[in-house]
């Protein structure tokens, strides 16, 4: 077991500014360098569980998304919100203990120009969007922190069934209404989930579009946070239903 | 539910910038304070309407304040029939803007709300609620929370040397994250050495410290968003909301000496007093 570190802001930017020169690293090599001078880092008391790690790996064309999410989560046991917002933990595990994968899920395009922008999106973790869509390993860990909320479901299952499609996935997360409200997501992902097993038909684009715009209706003149949970449920059944 | 001045509901709601209501006035404030990791939110609700008041009191509307977090995914509801709630968060778990939203909601069916002063427009003099229906809505407060939000501003700052520059002279650089003083080595080595001593650190915070931070709010005020997206934007940008200072309406040196607690004080308390 290993302790998390955080990549000081000095050596995140001088390796967004290096990406260029550092295309090779990038593409066949590695940043373990940077570990031999431990002022490059700052300390966390937090672990990692390196097992789990381990676990962290495209297979072949299976890009094996919800055992990565589950694997990176568990992996950093403990770690809270404020820290998962922090663009140093990520481009440290993007750049040191997770470069294989994330090389492996985000192969690095050959032009040089696309290559240079490529890196900076899914190694860096810049902005909201740097971390919760675009970089290898935090989006992996935020979408299980979403799905860790899910009320009724493992979290397997609410990974599953959040991970299915990326259109659905968005518009969940471009929502804090749902995103945030533990109830209200605990029974979209649930009726997601029993859709998965069934027909599939709520994770036809239009329809779930249309399902998210009518929650949103509805949350607009109902505070839905006060409400007990089984009326939550039943609002959001009758909106999936409505033609 | 986003505080939306020009949204109309089915009903009468009493918000700000609407005339549902002809007289009365619904109002929040919140205060938030920091201290060992955690966040202390107080928060106090007020109405001039005794009709919503008593609805309050009998047990079918309560006072509510939503606060969330987009950065952390955080939430929480705080419900109450008092006019003040208190409550305490973790530091973990908020990041960012931390919002906050202030309703009075129905809790329990009222099958026939009526008030004196509600607007002759809708046409009828008594409303039906169902629980979750908002009776009233302030405007969304956001404050900010991150670490550095609390430490004092220079903590931004990092002495960055370069032996192109002369002895005695310096530059400031904004186009890192943080806030880099350029001097040469020389001239590091003897500030390194002065910051260990306590009256040495009052006088570079009134000399070079001061004058970093005055030209760094100068470039806030005529090229903010070039900087919103570095550590020292932000802290310098919510330091400024959190405290209620204006950017456009003040002058850099006078924001400079509030964001620094009148570095001055220190000065004079510590060595120009005792000289």
């Amino acid at each position: 077991m290993s302790k998390i570190l955080l990549m000081r802001d000095s050596i995140v930017s001088d390796l967004a500014k290096n990406i260029r020169q550092n295309l090779d690293r990038y593409r066949n090599g590695d940043f373990e360098l940077l570990l031999s001078d431990s002022s490059n880092f700052i300390d966390t008391e937090f672990d990692i569980i390196e097992e789990e790690i381990s676990k962290i790996k495209v297979l072949g064309d299976e890009l094996n998304e919800v055992q990565c999410c589950l694997s990176i989560y568990c992996a950093l046991p403990g770690i809270s919100a404020y820290l998962a917002r922090d663009q140093r933990l990520w481009t440290f595990l993007t750049h040191i203990k997770l470069l294989p994968y994330a090389r492996a899920r985000w192969p690095i395009p050959d032009d040089s120009e696309r290559a240079v922008s490529h890196i900076k999106k899914h190694f860096f973790a810049f902005g909201a969007r740097g971390i919760e869509r675009d970089n290898a390993i935090s989006r992996l860990w935020w979408m299980a922190s979403i799905c860790s909320k899910v009320e009724g479901l493992t979290l397997e299952q609410s990974l599953t069934a959040f991970l299915y499609q990326s259109d659905v996935r968005a518009n969940i997360v471009e929502r804090p209404t749902t995103s945030q409200n533990v109830v209200l997501l605990s029974a979209v992902v649930r009726k997601l989930s029993q859709s998965l097993k069934g027909d599939k038909s709520l994770y036809e684009r239009e329809k779930f579009r249309s399902v998210m715009k009518e929650l949103n209706l509805q949350g607009g003149v109902k505070l839905f946070e006060v409400l007990e949970p089984n009326e939550v449920e039943r609002i959001v059944t009758r909106c999936a239903t409505k033609d | 539910m986003k505080f939306d001045r020009n949204k109309t509901f089915p009903y009468p709601v009493l918000r700000p910038f609407s005339n549902d209501y002809t007289e009365s006035e619904y109002q929040t404030s919140v205060d938030f304070s920091a201290s060992e990791g955690m966040i202390s939110l107080e928060i106090n609700h007020r109405t001039s309407s005794i009709e919503l008041s008593d609805q309050v009191k009998v047990g079918t509307a309560r006072f509510v304040s939503v606060v969330s977090c987009r950065e952390t995914y955080f939430r929480d509801v705080l419900i109450s029939e008092e006019e003040n709630i208190k409550k305490q968060f973790r530091l973990d778990d908020l990041r960012g803007g931390v919002k906050v939203d202030s309703y009075i909601v129905a809790t329990k069916k009222i099958p026939a709300f009526s008030a004196a002063d509600i607007n002759h427009e809708f046409g009828k003099s008594s409303f039906a609620f169902t629980p979750g229906d908002v009776l009233a809505q302030d405007e969304t407060v956001v404050f900010f929370i991150e670490r550095e939000l609390f430490k004092p501003v220079t903590s931004v700052f990092d002495l960055v040397k370069s032996d192109q520059l002369s002895d005695g002279e310096w530059r400031i650089n904004l186009e890192e994250e943080h806030i880099q003083i350029i001097i040469n080595s020389s001239m590091k080595e003897s500030i390194d050495a002065a910051r260990n001593n306590t009256n040495m650190r009052y006088i570079l915070l009134n000399s070079i410290y001061f004058s970093a931070a005055v030209h760094a709010i100068q470039r806030l005020k005529e090229f903010g968003s070039d900087y919103e997206e570095k550590k020292w934007g932000r802290v310098f940008f919510r330091q400024i909301h959190n405290n209620g200072f204006d950017l456009e309406g003040t002058d850099a040196y006078l924001l400079a000496q509030k964001l620094m607690k009148y570095p001055l004080r220190v000065l004079n308390a510590y060595i120009l007093a005792g000289a």
